[in-house]
């Protein structure tokens, strides 16, 4: 088998007598290629992945835990309220701002496949679409938890009130800082500082993205269709 | 696994060097779909999801495990296309795809002992239980 590489990764880390900044050989923005042939940004990225896959699990299973308990606590008289998520959520209003999400994957990708490309007007394109489209996400959850704290529902209303409000807060957290990384490297693509040769760096942010995506995939699903006891 | 007949062409210094799994998997990250892949994954993605939001009507005019076991597959199999094809885990290196394989099984375990610890506990406060 032969195969054709841009560099020789086989030299591997710590031949050049290290001291590196982090940067590639040629001055791109590729992290310095480990012995494993994959450089640590990308690496780093999958691990701080990885360990968000624990946090967010954590949250979900405490969600379910509680899932649909309010009821009995509020008969054992531990809570005041027992509110009724099938009546709180607004399905179709929801589906909505989570396809909007799930399109903001797309118009992530193109971005980098643009950059790839070398097309850095249409990566521009890209990059603002999928950050507007966050931005709208979270208008959604905004709107969303005004609308149920009006009708009452507090963080210390109950236990889908904590678990609901912190799960889902967190992940609005989550996609905000990541419209804050889209529009800096927005910024930078317009001041000249990111061209293919610096693809990775995009390649990095919309991995963090994507999960933000996957994320919101299983909440959605576990949290707003899944049908709760009537 | 690299056998000796395994080449790799270093296009900096013109010669060629022996090829470990490694460079041949870099050489992999090269090669992510195209914007078309890309466009169909999305329409793919918003079909499930359309059929997910029609399922969760049917709550009442169903078998309730079904329809639950239904929207779990459908949300396994979005969540399994963003993952191989917009994250690239289908091309890049396979370390990459240990790394998440690893996170996502330790939240499922973690997923379980929260339940286990949680129940215990809620039993020995005596808590209400559904």
């Amino acid at each position: 088998m032969t195969a054709v590489a841009e560099e020789a990764p086989a030299l591997g880390a710590g031949h050049d007598g290290g001291g590196h900044d982090g940067a590639g050989h040629d001055g791109s923005d590729h992290g310095h290629t480990t012995n494993t042939g994959v450089s640590n940004t990308k690496l780093a990225i999958w691990a701080f992945l990885s360990s968000e896959c624990l946090f967010f699990g954590s949250f979900i299973a405490s969600y379910l835990l509680y899932r649909g308990r309010d009821t009995n606590f509020q008969k054992a008289g531990l809570i005041k309220t027992a509110f009724k998520p099938q009546e709180l959520f607004n399905i179709p209003f929801t589906s909505a701002t989570s396809f909007i999400l799930l399109m903001s994957s797309l118009t992530m990708v193109l971005a980098l496949a643009a950059l790839q490309r070398g097309d850095e007007r249409r990566f521009r394109i890209w990059i603002a679409s999928t950050a507007l489209f966050g931005l709208t996400f979270i208008s959604g959850q905004v709107f969303e938890f005004t609308e149920f704290y009006q009708k009452g529902l507090r963080l210390s209303s109950g236990t889908f009130g904590s678990t609901f409000f912190v799960m889902t807060g967190l992940h609005g957290a989550h996609v905000t800082v990541g419209i804050f990384w889209l529009l800096s490297l927005y910024q930078r693509s317009l001041q000249g500082k990111l061209g293919p040769e610096k693809a990775e760096a995009v390649e990095v942010a919309g991995l963090y993205w994507h999960f933000v995506d996957i994320v919101w995939i299983l909440i959605f699903t576990v949290v707003y269709l899944v049908p709760y006891h009537k | 696994m690299s056998t000796s007949t395994d080449l790799i062409i270093a296009q900096d210094h013109g010669a060629l060097v022996p090829a470990t799994d490694a460079a041949v998997e870099h050489a992999g990250e090269h090669n992510h779909p195209g914007p078309r892949q890309y466009v169909m994954i999305a329409v793919i993605l918003v079909v499930i999801t359309g059929i997910e939001v029609g399922m969760s009507y049917l709550d009442g005019h169903m078998n309730s495990t079904a329809l639950i076991a239904m929207l779990l597959g459908a949300a396994a199999v979005k969540f399994v296309l963003v993952v191989a094809w917009f994250m690239h885990l289908k091309t890049d290196s396979k370390i990459l795809r240990r790394f998440f394989i690893m996170g996502f099984f330790g939240a499922t375990l973690l997923f379980f002992i929260i339940m286990l610890v949680l129940h215990g506990m809620q039993n020995s406060y005596n808590l209400p239980t559904r």
